[in-house]
């Protein structure tokens, strides 16, 4: 099967992990990604409040415009690129004005665009596309007694509701955990809120959100917590260090994205590139590395 | 905004209309005619304990044509869109669209600066600039926004902890990539803007 | 004639006595629908048995009329004069010389949750649909019953009335013209993640209370938790569970307030010291059922809040229920406890079978009442509605269905 892949600017950034990972993992379930050449940033949930949505949609186009000849569908890991790039999609299906308009901006670039493209988030994939049997089917290294936190935020779930799971209490990230062997602690605060770039925009407002997962976590005995979303990599485990250093706290959870998961599982530890960890997972996952 | 006619006198109240329909004319703005009142996003929201009046009582106000006290409450500012009310609201009011875009109302109207928009507008300089997002050089921008160079210096000394781990671990590009198509993105961009009477 | 409720009832009835050749079809093992699973109704607080009762006995005198029970419809074909109806039989494997006699439900040895109790109880694998079934026939679960190598039920019914080797069976019959009457099903509350629907035990929906309440429930009539059986001390009835909402059903369901009402009344006659609330976002007590809202409001000391609950969580150790919500009268955020959460789920239309015209459903799959020339729906299958509107229409759609067979002499 073969997608056209949005990595989205995190992935070249502070989540590099997570395509490294993503692409590993793609790849050993039979995935084969074709990066969109020279995307550009979706806007996410920023621009529109600077732009306007109109705008903040158009420019997020310009990527399905640069994808839509060769009509595959398009992957992407990240979640606000998902709301973003998912919700100009669904303007251009559904909005007969919008899409009149938002062409003849994107003539403007010499691009053209007609809403005939699929926007699909990783784990969709995995769930429709791939099935989780063929997933257990490719363990090779079972994660038999890992206890793992499955935090899906927020917008992965919520972005298109019901695409997948369910967006109040999604099932499949821990379906998932399971199905690599390893064990899926109840973890009720894996749709709250960790902040989101507010976080970026006053680091000190948001320390608050990502107390409370952590602390879910920690007492729901996982060892590590495991994320689809750049956002909530980023601010559960740069909060966590800042917790600890300002607020007395003493946090030691792994937060990794949940394809550096997959790459473990799947004896692909070397791509999982635990190495960019900030909190370090070698502990938690010495019995399960070569 | 509201105007008592005769002071004291029991006069009735009349709202101006003129601020709702500003509103309604925003992109997506229209929506908020169906909000109904019922107060779930209120109750969804994981800021709710901060905000000076929840998106019910917003609603509320905007169609009350209460301007001042609309744009002068922290609302907008905090959301996180983290898309809870989205979800919920019975109207599937896309609520969290409505917020940014009273964001992009408030920033284009004669307010133009919020204490609370240097991070945006950093991230649209960059994105500007480069076509993609470095999160190096936004912070940065961000802080020379907020407190100009003895703040960025300053804000970069408190932060260098995590940046230099971060830069230790890969997982900072200093100076990203332009992308080759720069030229025509803003093209679409100034393009979308003029659309809707805008211009940079 | 599809659907053995109400309305479909009503209908089988006045055509049959107008003259025609009736079928009923009922997809459950009895006849009676929804309203059989009813305590009380709204306003006068009397029991809807009576009514069934009235009907059945004008049904059993006349000769016109006859019915097939878990009889489902599949596809309805054909047009003006010539339906074909493609309808499957479940075994029920118990044939019709039942006495209800109970000795096959003695010696059974397989259980089933109580689809009739919304699986609030269970029943033995043989079992009579509810004690007032219509038909007094005991039916056998053939999921739960463990096959023809146990056969005690066999070995035990003194009438021979047990075939363990009943198969289903497809039957197309035909028909002059057809009435839909498929009723409704009370809204999957497990896609309300934010109030706990399907994880919280002791948050149940209005249909449960109801059972509860009835003399001849689960519980005998008593008012009980379902995670500790113990009488709650406060109960919310939380408003438009899954109704008037765009990411479910869209229509208002336009009978839960009053239900709630109803059930307010009901459970302060048997609770009296129970604190009782309810969330709403409108009340809406139309005509006359507004003078039963003033009566309730004052009769019960019942706490009003004009606001949607967000969210419901669960206190793991208690089974209690924060309810969150805000107050739109002074904008406050509640956080209130409570031992019992009631949701007033909206009424979902029943499954469709194959053949309805897509033009006639709307977004919620309600259909409109005159679906083809000769083919007509009633009751809550073409809208959410109370009990005496939707015996209205079901007489409405019989005297649809006669006209149109009388100017073209068929049926009599």
């Amino acid at each position: 099967m073969r997608y056209s892949f949005y990595p989205g600017c995190s992935m070249e950034g502070t989540a590099v992990a997570y395509c490294k990972s993503l692409v590993a993992a793609a790849w050993a379930l039979g995935l084969y990604l074709e990066v969109i050449p020279d995307w550009n940033c979706c806007g996410a949930t920023v621009a529109p409040g600077l732009a306007g949505s109109y705008t903040s949609r158009v420019l997020a186009a310009r990527n399905l415009a640069l994808a839509a000849s060769r009509g595959l569908d398009v992957l992407v890991g990240c979640s606000a690129c998902y709301l973003a790039l998912s919700g100009a999609n669904r303007r251009f299906q559904e909005d007969a004005l919008f899409r009149i308009r938002a062409k003849e901006a994107l003539a403007e670039g010499g691009l053209r665009y007609d809403g005939n493209l699929r926007v699909r988030q990783v784990l969709e994939v995995i769930a429709h596309d791939v099935g989780l049997d063929k997933v257990r089917e490719r363990v090779r290294q079972p994660l038999t007694g890992l206890y793992v936190a499955g935090y899906v935020g927020c917008q992965t779930v919520r972005a298109v509701p019901w695409s997948f799971d369910d967006p109040e209490k999604p099932q499949f990230l821990e379906k998932l955990i399971e199905a690599l062997g390893a064990v899926a602690v109840p973890f009720p605060a894996k749709v709250h809120c960790c902040g989101g770039s507010r976080a970026a925009a006053a680091p000190g407002e948001a320390l608050g959100y990502v107390k409370n997962i952590l602390e879910a976590a920690e007492s729901a005995g996982a060892a590590l917590v495991i994320t689809p979303c750049p956002m909530c990599q980023f601010n559960l485990e740069v909060n966590q260090l800042r917790i600890n250093q300002t607020c007395g706290g003493s946090f030691n959870l792994p937060v990794l994205f949940f394809t550096q998961l997959i790459c473990v599982a799947f004896g692909l530890a070397p791509a999982a590139g635990l190495k960019h960890c900030l909190v370090p997972p070698y502990r938690a996952l010495s019995r399960f590395r070569p | 905004m509201k105007t008592l006619k005769g002071a004291g006198a029991a006069q009735p109240l009349l709202y101006d209309c003129g601020f709702a329909r500003e509103i309604y004319a925003l992109e997506g703005g229209a929506q908020l005619k169906r909000c109904m009142q019922c107060g779930v996003c209120a109750v969804s929201c994981p800021s709710r304990q901060e905000m000076d009046y929840t998106p019910r009582r917003l609603f509320s106000l905007i169609r009350a044509g209460r301007k001042e006290e609309v744009l002068d409450a922290n609302t907008i500012w905090v959301c996180t869109s983290c898309c809870t009310c989205r979800v919920r609201c019975p109207r599937g009011i896309d609520i969290l669209g409505l917020m940014h875009e009273l964001q992009f109302y408030y920033l284009r109207s004669w307010f133009k600066v919020h204490s609370r928009a240097s991070f945006q507008q950093a991230f649209w300089q960059e994105l500007r600039e480069r076509g993609r997002i470095g999160e190096a050089g936004v912070m940065l921008r961000c802080w020379l926004k907020e407190g100009g160079l003895t703040g960025a210096v300053l804000k970069s000394l408190e932060m260098k902890g995590t940046g230099l781990r971060l830069l230790r671990r890969g997982r900072l590009r200093l100076i990203p990539p332009k992308i080759e198509g720069l030229t025509g993105l803003n093209k679409i961009i100034d393009k979308a803007l003029a659309q809707q009477g805008y211009a940079e | 004639m599809v659907g053995g409720g109400i309305s479909g009832l009503t209908a089988a009835v006045e055509a049959a006595e107008a003259g025609f050749d009736v079928l009923l079809l009922e997809k459950k093992p009895g006849l009676g629908g929804r309203v059989a699973q009813l305590n009380l109704y709204f306003p006068k607080l009397c029991s809807p048995n009576c009514g069934l009762e009235i009907i059945f006995k004008r049904l059993a005198a006349n000769s016109r009329f006859r019915f097939l029970t878990s009889a489902e419809v599949i596809a309805v074909s054909g047009g003006e004069g010539s339906f074909e109806v493609v309808v499957n039989l479940k075994p029920t494997f118990v044939k019709e010389n039942c006495t209800g006699c109970g000795r096959c439900a003695e010696v059974c040895p397989a259980e089933r949750p109580n689809a009739f109790n919304f699986g609030f109880d269970r029943t033995k694998a043989a079992y009579l649909p509810h004690r007032l079934a219509f038909p007094y026939r005991y039916v056998i679960d053939g999921e739960a019953c463990r096959g023809p190598s146990c056969a005690r039920c066999t070995a035990a019914c003194p009438y021979g009335a047990i075939d363990l080797e009943m198969e289903a069976r497809t039957l197309i019959l035909k028909a002059g013209s057809v009435i839909w009457a498929a009723g409704w099903e009370p809204y999957d509350t497990a896609r309300l993640g934010n109030y706990g629907g399907g994880r919280y035990p002791n948050v149940i929906t209005n249909m449960v209370l109801e059972r509860m309440a009835s003399p001849g429930g689960p519980t005998s009539g008593k008012i009980l938790r379902p995670s500790d059986r113990r009488e709650p001390a406060s109960i919310a009835f939380v408003q438009c569970a899954g109704s008037r909402d765009e990411n479910h059903l869209r229509t208002c369901s336009g009978v839960c307030c009053l239900v709630s009402l109803k059930q307010a009344a009901y459970v302060r006659e048997c609770c009296p010291e129970a604190r009782l609330a309810m969330f709403y976002i409108d009340i809406r007590a139309r005509g006359f059922y507004e003078d039963f809202y003033a009566r309730v409001r004052e009769g019960t000391g019942i706490e009003l809040t004009k606001g949607k609950p967000g969210e419901i969580r669960e206190d793991p150790a208690t089974g209690n229920l924060l309810v969150l919500v805000e107050n739109q009268l002074n904008g406050r955020v509640l956080e209130e406890n409570f031992e019992l959460v009631v949701l007033a789920a909206g009424m979902a239309p029943s499954a469709l079978c194959a053949g309805l015209p897509a033009s006639a459903r709307d977004r919620d799959g309600f259909v409109s009442p005159v679906l083809a020339p000769g083919f007509y729906a009633a009751g809550c299958a073409t809208r959410p509605m109370e009990v005496a509107p939707a015996v209205r229409s079901g007489a409405a759609a019989a005297l649809r269905a006669v006209q149109w067979l009388g100017r073209r002499g068929h049926g009599r």
